[in-house]
């Protein structure tokens, strides 16, 4: 009978472990460390209003005055343009500071959470 | 030239007279779909997950399932392995209930069509009383439906093994029985009770529920899997995708 209460105790911690870790399993976001947030500020090189994934390519200036260029993730244009993101929202050149959830390894990636735009607005991810 | 159109044209005309039997015998009975034209309720429209996907994409019940060892393996594979939408290949159900992509009901005399958002699925649901047949497992299965009062109740068999079971990764096995219950209990709110009967990898049925708002001024769109997909062509893609 312990035996049993332990093969079950323990069953069930294993699909617990299994069912949490599971969570980060959709698409693209177990890339990114959810639980963080980080927000980045510097020029747009690239900007793609597109599905399945939105991308937006900003180059950042270091603090020792190098440039690294980071890629912004987000969710489908469906669902952006569904809360007021346009083909033209940015265009190469804009300075823009993003917020989003920074890719795990610390590779210069995030998920995108929301954005201030060059006139001020600020656009949010279409869910979570 | 007047010659071979007319030719032509009698050729047409014989070929769809020697189709017309096979046709029609594909057509659902007339005297099985009239009673579900008569009155059902409202379902129509276009609906979206209630509440934050995060919340959403896990359809177990405080994440403790009967698994059977089968199931819990496969629960493993899972976790090894790509989640199938990456892909590109058909989420199916129920994990579309799980997905944070908008979905339209459409109701017809003797069909309800469910057209998903994402991937542009459409699920045909026939309500004429047909058995279920499909000469292959679907990855949205085979589905039947009737109106019991004001729920839609929709029974689904004839499914492969190749999807999940929600966004979380819980697997199923091609003996998946899945029946829904979809109503409205109000204007705004559409509640669908998921019942999952899959002996091979679950020991006992089990039920989820969940929740969708009416976004009465969306229309749905087209999401193209394959247009912006960076991990489509990553046989290499971390194992924790």
């Amino acid at each position: 009978m312990n035996g049993r209460w332990l093969l079950s105790i323990a069953l069930a911690a294993v699909a617990m472990a299994m069912i949490s870790s599971s969570l980060e399993a959709h698409h693209g976001t177990s890339t990114f460390d959810m639980s963080r947030t980080t927000t980045i500020k510097g020029i747009v090189v690239d900007y793609q209003l597109i599905n399945p994934h939105t991308e937006l390519t900003i180059k950042v200036e270091q603090d020792d005055g190098a440039a690294v260029e980071w890629n912004v993730e987000s969710v489908s244009a469906t669902m952006l343009l569904r809360v007021g993101w346009k083909r033209d929202t940015v265009k190469a050149g804009d300075t823009v500071s993003v917020t989003g959830h920074p890719a795990k390894g610390g590779k210069p990636a995030m998920l995108l959470v929301k954005a201030v735009l060059p006139d001020g607005r600020e656009l949010s991810t279409a869910y979570e | 030239m007047t010659k071979r159109l007319t030719l032509l044209a009698a050729a047409m005309i014989l070929f769809s007279l020697i189709l017309a039997p096979a046709n029609t015998a594909r057509r659902p009975p007339k005297s099985a779909s009239a009673p579900q034209a008569a009155k059902f309720p409202d379902l129509s429209g276009v609906w979206y997950m209630h509440g934050k996907f995060g919340v959403n994409r896990d359809l177990s019940p405080g994440g403790d399932l009967p698994f059977t060892p089968w199931g819990l393996e496969r629960m493993k594979e899972n976790q090894r392995e790509l989640n199938p939408d990456l892909r590109c290949l058909p989420p199916g159900v129920p994990r579309m209930w799980t997905l944070p992509f908008p979905f339209e009901i459409i109701q017809l005399p003797g069909r309800v069509l469910i057209h998903y958002e994402q991937d542009s699925i459409v699920r045909d649901i026939r309500l004429d009383g047909r058995a279920h047949s499909a000469e292959l497992p679907l990855y949205t299965g085979d589905s039947t439906g009737k109106y019991e009062g004001d729920t839609l109740v929709v029974d689904t068999t004839e499914f492969n093994d190749k999807t999940w079971l929600d966004s979380a990764g819980h697997p199923h096995s091609d003996q998946l029985h899945l029946i829904e219950r979809i109503s409205r209990p109000s204007h705004d709110v559409l509640h669908v009770e998921i019942a999952i009967d899959d002996p091979k990898t679950y020991s006992k049925p089990w039920k989820a529920e969940r929740v969708f708002d009416l976004k009465a001024d969306w229309e749905i769109s087209e999401i193209v899997c394959e247009e912006n997909n960076t991990y489509l062509n990553a046989p290499d893609a971390p194992a924790d995708k």
